[in-house]
């Protein structure tokens, strides 16, 4: 069940984010011309795509929403009253503030962790070793996600190896699982590759003389990966933290078997309602809340990254 | 004239490379230095070891006397100019000049104000809120010039700053340039590869090759008494004759040379018989001539090229050795310039410098 939301979810986000914004904007400031047959037959593709993948099973998420359930049985229907159940709920907004709470942070906490790596990847390796960084940052997705976070149990639970080696010593036990540090472990598990990735996609390509120029003007080593990498390396922070976001807001998998599934997040709430009296429409609700937050999201990041200074004050 | 910056037996190695090679130089307060000398010449290391950016592998670098060892590029007061110019993409006009006071504590209103005033001074005030994007490369120059200016540094350096601009910008920046240095006092270092950005700004050039100075003087110096041929070579424009040194029926001293004897200028009589020299003569010192000359040589014309006032020409002699003859437009204006055309050339004696035959630069030509 869960792995149904999942696969409709995320074709949506990334045409969302990498199609959109960009495409139809450059259209719009092309000078008007005729269209060819040939522009026109090479269009279609990216038109049967965007219909095929994510216009249609949008629209059909929201006309889900409008269907009831009766004896466990969908009714087509054009209903409000899913919207009105799953918004009038208590427990829906506290699972969403906690959904997009927990993805905010592991944003930041990611990035956080992620930049020093990122730093020294790109300022202080040389080329080879750059490739070789890269390579062992892209091998934890020859391994499924879901593996991975099973085998963090082994480590993190009350008798893992973590606790017995403590034990050794004399020390703990520390409750590791069905908590939010849990959750947060699977998240970095989740996105910790790749947001380092997107952030050395930028800073490497940060050109060298404005840190030497930095150090020139009298500012120190510190100061200038404030004052210079990370304003020059925005693109790449800002994406980095989006997709943080973006996995971690519709992840399933380390809630339930890091977190231990209580309180729900989003993704949780999604297979409860489906599981429990079989209430896809109200699922729909959901997912389709999820889906505008993650479009808000990722366009006003995607405008914040590639925002050029123009002459504002 | 008291040094502001003083280079103490500076090498530099990078693996087994010497990049500059145990190099010693003074540089007055308030002058005007460019370093020239082709890629790979070491002028670059050298400015960045000023800067900081790299440290000397030996030797050590004194700034206003006080040794620079150990010290961090960010704890020297050496701005640069850098060909890039490295502004801040992410940050204004007005942020970026503003940058290194930033860096040093300066209060916000006053950094804000010494900033517009240089600003003013190099006159783009009214692009102070632009993004550094939106402005032309000598606007941009202008920025750059203004964010190492603003602490008002004892030294100025300029690594090859108008490389990327065209030419008739690379003119207006030379004067706005050199008139910045002589009314701020400040001493410039520039390295170029441009000869006329070194000679019509400087007050002294070094020329550098394989990590050593060759040569250093005035403009004027460099041009007419080269020391070597690899300086003379260098600055181009030059005709070097190699012979040995010989007496004529009339008891002068001569060069002979494949095209016949040259007469020596009398500042080099105190050579000795037999001795092997090479012989200077610039192009501009080079006249045509149809009658009498001192020094003559007669040669088929095979090129021409203009240079603005003058039209640089190049004559084959006999020998098969080519001549650059230097002629202002108007002696032009009666002169039919076939190819194959034969010309005659003639020059002073005195006209002529003497250099010592410099087997380590040998290869060229």
């Amino acid at each position: 069940m869960p792995m149904t939301v999942k696969a409709a979810e995320m074709p949506q986000f990334e045409a969302g984010t990498a199609t959109d914004p960009s495409d139809p904007e450059s259209r719009e400031h092309q000078p008007a011309r005729s269209v060819s047959a040939f522009s026109l037959a090479f269009s279609m593709p990216v038109v049967v795509w965007q219909a095929l993948f994510f216009l249609l099973p949008l629209a059909f998420l929201l006309v889900l929403t409008l269907w009831t359930v009766q004896s466990f049985r969908l009714i087509p229907d054009l209903s409000a009253a899913n919207w009105a159940r799953v918004y009038g709920t208590g427990f829906f907004w506290d699972a969403y503030l906690r959904t997009f709470a927990l993805a905010t942070s592991s944003a930041v906490l990611v990035s956080t962790i992620a930049f020093p790596l990122t730093y020294c990847i790109a300022f202080h390796l040389s080329a080879n070793a750059q490739r070789l960084a890269v390579l062992l940052l892209v091998t934890p997705f020859f391994t499924s996600y879901l593996v991975r976070v099973y085998t963090w149990q082994a480590f993190l639970a009350d008798e893992g190896l973590i606790n017995s080696a403590l034990a050794i010593l004399g020390l703990g036990p520390l409750t590791m699982l069905n908590n939010v540090g849990g959750i947060f472990i699977g998240y970095a598990t989740l996105c910790l590759p790749l947001v380092v990735l997107l952030q050395l996609m930028s800073m490497a390509n940060v050109d060298r003389s404005l840190v030497e120029a930095a150090h020139n003007l009298c500012c120190s080593p510190l100061r200038t990966v404030f004052a210079v990498v990370i304003p020059a390396s925005r693109v790449g922070l800002v994406l980095g933290a989006l997709f943080c976001f973006i996995l971690t807001f519709g992840d399933f998998v380390s809630p339930t078997y890091l977190g231990g599934g209580n309180p729900p997040t989003l993704g949780i709430l999604i297979t409860d309602f489906t599981k429990a009296g079989n209430q896809w429409p109200r699922a729909a609700v959901v997912a389709v809340t999820m889906v505008i937050t993650l479009l808000v999201i990722a366009f006003a990041a995607v405008r914040f990254a590639y925002k050029t200074r123009r002459s504002a004050l | 004239m008291s040094s502001v910056l003083q280079i103490k037996n500076v090498t530099k190695r990078f693996g087994a490379a010497t990049a500059v090679d145990s190099l010693s130089l003074d540089v007055g307060a308030g002058e005007f230095l460019a370093i020239m000398g082709s890629s790979g010449s070491g002028k670059s290391t050298l400015l960045r070891m000023i800067a900081g950016l790299e440290q000397p592998s030996e030797g050590d670098i004194l700034l206003n006397d006080v040794s620079t060892r150990g010290l961090a590029a960010h704890e020297r007061d050496t701005p640069m100019v850098w060909q890039s110019l490295a502004l801040f993409p992410f940050l204004n006009v007005l942020e970026n000049v503003e940058f290194g006071l930033k860096m040093r504590g300066v209060a916000p209103a006053e950094r804000r104000k010494r900033a517009m005033t240089w600003l003013e001074r190099l006159e783009i005030e009214r692009f102070a809120k632009r993004a550094i994007t939106e402005l032309s490369g000598g606007q941009r120059q202008r920025v750059a010039l203004a964010r190492s200016l603003v602490t008002e540094p004892p030294v100025l350096l300029l690594d090859e700053p108008l490389s990327a601009l065209d030419a008739h910008l690379t003119m207006r920046m030379q004067s706005v340039l050199s008139g910045l240095q002589r009314e701020l006092g400040i001493t410039f270092v520039y390295v170029t590869h441009s000869h006329s950005e070194a000679f019509s700004m400087s007050d002294r050039v070094v020329i550098m090759s394989e990590g050593r100075i060759q040569q250093i003087g005035t403009p004027r110096d460099l041009y007419l008494r080269p020391v070597s041929r690899f300086v003379a070579e260098f600055l181009g424009a030059n005709n070097i004759f190699s012979g040995e040194v010989r007496e004529d029926h009339q008891g002068e001293k001569v060069l002979t040379t494949e095209d016949g004897p040259i007469r020596l200028p009398e500042r080099a009589y105190s050579r000795a018989l037999g001795e092997r020299i090479e012989l200077v003569v610039s192009s501009d010192r080079l006249v045509l001539t149809d009658g009498e000359a001192p020094n003559r040589l007669s040669g088929r014309l095979i090129g021409e090229e203009f240079i603005g006032a003058g039209v640089n020409l190049f004559l084959e002699t006999g020998s098969g050795r080519e001549i650059i003859i230097q002629v202002p437009q108007r002696e032009l204006n009666d002169l039919s310039l076939t190819p194959g055309r034969s010309l005659t050339v003639g020059w002073l004696p005195d006209d002529g410098h003497v250099i010592e035959s410099d087997d380590r630069f040998r290869h060229v030509s």
